[in-house]
């Protein structure tokens, strides 16, 4: 039936291509759609899993100059062991998981607030001005925003000029442990917000407008019918984008926190990806080995989460993503 | 007695005709070769290929012709050209990629053939057994390359395997060139009436008047970094004879300096100069971009760096701020610690190249042609993109004291430069007369920062490398002991080492730990963490070298 509809939509050319498709109706008629798919799966298996195999060199001294994927000495579980009997490493996952976990609530919740209060605007080009503002950091990279932030926040800088106008001390932002784990992620928020909120927005859109007229007829107000329509209606899309961000749990955004951090945050603000980085970068011969092998653990753990979301979701409310 | 003559005369003789060759020829002729066995500069008969990588860096420079590219660098055309050396890039990529693609490429089989690498890449490459014995090909070297390459023929026979095997070609540097130097606004000294501080309280009390009199709230110029090429805190702990991450001398036996009660003093001192204020509240979260942004915005008034520090930062800033450049102050009895030795980088053959001799010959050909007639920028020549860049480790203190040696006949620069002198030093000199005037008047000439900074850098009395040499002759330094590549503890747990170092010392300067009752646990830690292992480790290799 759905075929059908597909061809008359199609033209003049309809009875010779239904025709032709026919050939291809062989197992339920589904066997176009799967060609039509080929091009999608041949590229994720090349460029998503065949990289995998390389996965390998987490289990060998694997570093440079080494020729090929066999030919290294095989270490076992040896790279796993050298990152976590490193000091501190435990701390770095703390911190990780504080930093990310935080950004990945913060990252869908901020976001979709502003797409509901910008989706309440009635004027519809100041609701594009908005839009657009909060959307351009996102294209910004943290080479040029954590100069800025670190302009900012310094003893001298804005922030600091403010504060003391109004008679107040001057605060060591970027030198105390937990104002800087407030900024990296807040920051990280303020540049990210703007990529979930056009998804939350394009979303909303698709909301059937006839459940608002009913609401607005049976008296909800403005709330209630963001509380009973439009956030239900979203909810699929606030519940894939959580899923996919879960993954992310172990991921604290290296760039970010490597320019703005200092030696005297390693303690709150030093998170997995900066501290391996600060052991294995000159000297470690095996160092791809070690660094592969904990982005395998992170991959592992956040493959986990993202299987214990899917399921939980699935379970709890029977909504399946996939 | 005869025959001794004889010989002397000889060696005089090859003596002078070496000097003389390699002073003056633009052209290497049949009699300048090292080896007339092997031609440094001989054509194949057919296409040699060679494959290269690179670590892609724009040039600024803008009398190259905007079409060259790394591919079309008059470089590469004379190596086809005049000695049929075809050199062809596997791939170009920013210095942040270079590693992983290399890495990758080894993976590979389009392998290169030629490569430029540092320290840790060298060993990696050597352990593997990747690597080219290039000890015949030394024989290919040009005069100028021989002079240059042993200058200190210690580095060569450093490079030697047990085997007496050399596997690469390396770029070493003059020790002299890593002795730090203070540069200091010399307006501020002289409007408030105080002398060049040659000690630390000398340099407190400087800092002091600096910032009540002068507003500098950063009034030494520090940024967060330990370690790096200018505005880190390593220099500045040589005040008190400590240096991080080297190991000195001290009854027989190899300390890290990180260790040691000179550099618990040097904490305490600078946690001092802290408190008062005399460096930036935040500068652990300081970094080089920001420290420079203070200097410039008169904030600072004093920094220790490299002998190029006029050159950068400092020479864009010399009309409106006086700098001038004294030796470091030191803490009685306090030597601070210098390199013994420096190879910037290792120039090397892969095993599967043919011919080695090819690597010696076109860095003979970098020597032979840098800036020469047909490869200056406006040619299409780039310097930097050459890929066997190769120069004289000791070509800063030749250019003073050659530049010196022509001030006593020509104070003024009146005449020409002598024709044996690099292209560099000829144009310093034809700049020198403007110089000479700008120090009068400053505006009775139209200021030229880049020659300007060179000439007080490198060529003057009152300039930074005559600071060196002056710190040289006065004995004011020792050499750091260990110099081989990192031991195998060092590469292990080299990274969390210096961690905890340089979280211990900002900490220790901004007043975050009570240095007394913290230095013994912080040298306990210092040692469990590896450094017990890498001290051990350190000095077996110093009591073999000692016993060879």
């Amino acid at each position: 039936m759905e075929k059908e509809t597909a061809l008359e939509l199609s033209g003049a050319e309809q009875p010779k291509k239904k025709k032709k498709l026919k050939s291809f109706d062989k197992k339920n008629g589904q066997l176009i759609w799967w060609l039509m798919l080929l091009p999608g799966l041949i590229f994720t298996l090349i460029f998503r899993y065949g990289p995998m195999f390389g996965v390998i060199i987490s289990f060998q001294e694997f570093g440079l100059g080494s020729t090929s994927f066999f030919g290294n000495e095989w270490v076992g579980f040896d790279n796993f062991t050298y990152a976590f009997q490193l000091k501190a490493f435990g701390q770095s996952i703390v911190n990780t998981l504080i930093i990310a976990g935080s950004k990945t609530v913060l990252g869908i919740v901020v976001p979709l607030i502003l797409a509901l209060l910008i989706n309440e605007v009635g004027s519809k080009w100041f609701a594009k001005i908005v839009q657009t503002t909060y959307f351009l950091p996102f294209f910004l990279s943290w080479v040029i925003l954590g100069g800025i932030f670190n302009q900012m926040f310094s003893y001298n800088g804005i922030i600091n000029t403010l504060i003391s106008l109004f008679g107040q001390e001057k605060i060591l932002f970027m030198l105390d442990n937990n104002w800087f784990r407030a900024i990296i992620i807040i920051s990280d928020i303020w540049k990210g917000m703007g990529y979930n909120m056009i998804i939350f927005l394009a979303a909303i859109t698709g909301v059937d407008m006839s459940l608002h007229e009913a609401a607005e007829i049976d008296g909800a107000n403005r709330l209630q019918r963001v509380w009973h329509i439009t956030l239900p209606g979203i909810l699929p899309t606030v519940a894939l984008l959580s899923t996919l961000a879960i993954s992310g749990i172990l991921n604290g955004n290296f760039d970010q926190v490597y320019i703005m951090y200092n030696p005297m945050v390693y303690k709150g603000g030093d998170i997995i990806d900066t501290f391996i980085f600060r052991q294995i970068s000159d000297n470690l011969d095996n160092g791809m080995g070690v660094s592969s092998a904990v982005g395998l653990m992170k991959s592992f753990v956040g493959s986990i989460l993202v299987g214990g979301t899917y399921y939980f979701a699935y379970k709890k409310f029977g909504y399946r993503i996939f | 007695m005869k025959s001794k003559f004889i010989a002397m005369v000889l060696t005089a003789i090859s003596l002078a005709s070496f000097s003389l060759s390699s002073c003056t020829s633009s052209t290497p002729k049949e009699e300048d070769y090292y080896d007339p066995e092997h031609k440094p500069f001989g054509k194949y008969d057919e296409v040699v290929k060679v494959k290269g990588v690179m670590e892609f860096l724009a040039h600024n420079d803008s009398r190259v012709p905007s079409d060259v590219t790394p591919e079309t660098n008059v470089f590469i055309k004379k190596l086809k050209e005049d000695m049929n050396i075809q050199w062809d890039y596997l791939w170009k990529v920013p210095s942040t990629q270079y590693e992983n693609r290399l890495t990758a490429t080894m993976l590979g089989k389009q392998q290169p053939n030629i490569l430029k690498l540092n320290g840790s890449q060298y060993q990696q490459f050597l352990k593997k057994g990747l690597l080219k014995d290039l000890t015949e090909t030394y024989k290919y070297a040009s005069p100028k390359t021989k002079a240059f390459l042993f200058r200190d023929p210690e580095v060569i026979e450093s490079l030697k395997t047990e085997d007496g095997k050399i596997y690469a070609i390396p770029q070493y540097e003059n020790i002299d060139l890593s002795v730090p130097v203070m540069y200091y606004r010399a307006d501020w000294l002289k409007k408030n009436n105080l002398s060049v501080p040659s000690t630390p309280e000398e340099l407190t009390n400087v800092l002091r008047v600096f910032k009540e009199k002068e507003n500098a709230t950063s009034g030494l110029g520090l940024s967060k970094s330990m370690v790096g090429s200018y505005l880190t805190l390593d220099r500045y702990l040589q005040v008190f004879g400590a240096n991080p991450f080297s190991w000195i001398e001290r009854d027989g036996k190899l300390i890290a300096s990180e260790t040691t009660d000179e550099t618990k003093n040097a904490l305490k001192y600078y946690n001092s100069l802290y408190k008062e204020g005399l460096i930036a509240t935040d500068y652990a979260a300081t970094d080089v971009s920001m420290a420079e942004t203070a200097i410039k915005s008169n904030k600072t008034g004093i920094i220790f760096g490299p002998w190029w520090q006029y050159e950068y930062p400092l020479a864009d800033l010399l009309p409106t701020q006086d700098w001038a450049c004294a030796p470091i102050p030191l803490n009685t009895g306090a030597k601070f610690i210098v390199p013994k030795q420096e190879i910037s980088a290792y120039y090397v053959c892969l095993d599967n190249f043919s011919h080695p001799e090819v690597l010696m010959k076109m860095i003979n050909a970098y020597i032979e042609w840098d800036g020469k007639e047909g490869c200056k920028p406006e040619d299409g020549y780039v310097w930097s993109w050459c890929p066997t860049q190769f120069h004289d480790p000791y070509e800063v203190d030749t250019q003073y004291h050659q530049f010196q040696e022509q001030i006593k006949i020509d104070p003024k620069a009146e005449n020409a430069a002598p024709e044996e002198w690099t292209n560099h030093l000829k144009n310093l000199w034809k700049v020198y007369p403007d110089f000479l005037e700008w120090k009068e008047d400053h505006g009775a000439v139209k200021f030229q920062a880049n020659w300007f900074a060179n000439i007080l850098g490198r060529l003057t009395n009152e300039g930074a490398w005559k600071v060196i040499l002056d710190s040289k002759e006065t004995n004011r330094w020792i050499y750091e002991e260990y110099y081989d590549l990192p031991t195998k503890s060092q590469k292990l747990f080299g990274g969390q080492i210096s961690t905890h170092v340089e979280e211990y010392f900002v900490k220790a300067i901004m007043g975050e730990v009570n240095i007394d009752d913290t230095w013994g646990s912080y040298v306990k830690e210092w040692g469990s963490l590896g450094g017990s292992k890498c001290e051990t480790e350190v000095n077996e290799w110093y009591t073999a070298k000692k016993s060879a």
